[in-house]
């Protein structure tokens, strides 16, 4: 088979709804697993912070609640290209399917990091560039939403919100460089300095099991979520029916 | 071997959270609500979207081969005989 006719087969509803069938139960487990292995690391092994106690725990929901907000973002915004370019039906779903998880994800970083805020800042919220570009994420991720329940026609609905998606990356790196463009009361990046990291071991493992845990937690129920945007898409095709026959016709 | 009151005391420590203790649980408690709320917003768009479907099948004359649905609408919610 060539790589052409492998895309399309992947590209077909039918095929990807199986496909994602098979992927969603392995996915269940890497959650449940990586989720108890987090929790356990960040919450009784990770040690207290020294200067932060042990609010800092707050970490292990808050930074990869962030980091999903932002990747699940670049998620939309990559299918809505394939969705303009190619008008491949998996995409217009799995972009419809992913705005509702981005969008808790967002409001679970905001909400967190204004806990964490609280007893570090002494306050719940400032219009700090870091916090108020995420609240514009927040916003693209209802935007999108709305979008999609106020346009009738699927593909006018896919259409105008491949290009809300694809235009509101630009808030993608504002977001992530904020920390180091403007001076604001959010703290630097902990992570990301490879070269020189500034956390112990001890504390970055569970971080990044709970960011595993979270990414695998977000594909079963996108993937879930997209095979339900699919047979919502094509309700009278022979492959719905094949497969929900006890629904349709359960004498049968 | 550890007595029952430092094992006490070990848990309250825990749950304390060095005195962090609403800021850190809240935190972690809406993270569960809001982990467990999309499972099930999930359960129900897959339970709108096949309730969709079978009432779609109903109506159209040509996709029904069982007329007898029409007059039995109950046999829909599945358990028939």
């Amino acid at each position: 088979m060539t790589l052409f006719s492998r895309f399309h087969k992947f590209a077909s509803p039918m095929h990807f709804f199986d496909l994602a069938g098979k992927i969603i139960p392995w996915l269940w487990w890497v959650f449940v697993v990586l989720a108890v292995v987090g929790l356990i690391g960040g919450l009784v092994y990770a040690p207290t912070d020294y200067q932060q106690g042990d609010s800092f725990r707050i970490i292990y929901v808050h930074v990869p609640s962030a980091w999903m907000s932002l990747f699940i973002y670049m998620n939309m915004a990559s299918a809505g290209v394939v969705s303009l370019i190619w008008k491949i039906k998996v995409a217009d779903a799995f972009a419809r399917a992913a705005a509702p998880l981005g969008a808790s994800f967002t409001f679970l970083a905001l909400v967190t990091g204004s806990l964490w805020g609280k007893p570090m800042w002494g306050t719940y919220w400032v219009w700090d560039a870091r916090l108020t570009a995420e609240l514009i994420l927040l916003f693209l991720y209802l935007g999108y939403i709305a979008l999609q329940n106020a346009i009738e026609d699927p593909r006018g609905a896919a259409r105008a919100g491949a290009i809300l998606a694809i235009v509101g990356t630009v808030n993608i790196p504002i977001i992530h460089y904020s920390v180091e463009w403007w001076n604001t009361l959010h703290q630097g990046p902990t992570v990301s300095k490879f070269d020189a990291p500034s956390i112990h071991w001890t504390m970055l493992v569970p971080l990044l099991a709970m960011t595993a845990s979270f990414m695998a937690y977000f594909g079963a129920l996108v993937l879930k979520r997209t095979q339900s945007e699919l047979i919502a898409m094509e309700p009278r095709s022979k492959w719905v029916m094949e497969r929900f026959k006890s629904y349709i016709n359960p004498t049968l | 071997m550890m007595n029952p009151e430092s094992l006490t005391d070990l848990l309250a420590t825990f749950f304390a959270m060095g005195g962090y203790a609403s800021y850190v649980w809240g935190s972690f408690g809406l993270t569960f609500a809001i982990i467990a709320g999309n499972v099930i917003a999930e359960k129900r768009l897959r339970r709108h979207v096949l309730e969709e479907v079978s009432q779609l099948n109903q109506t159209s004359s040509k996709r029904v081969s069982q007329p007898s649905l029409h007059d039995n609408p109950e046999t829909i919610s599945g358990e028939s005989t």
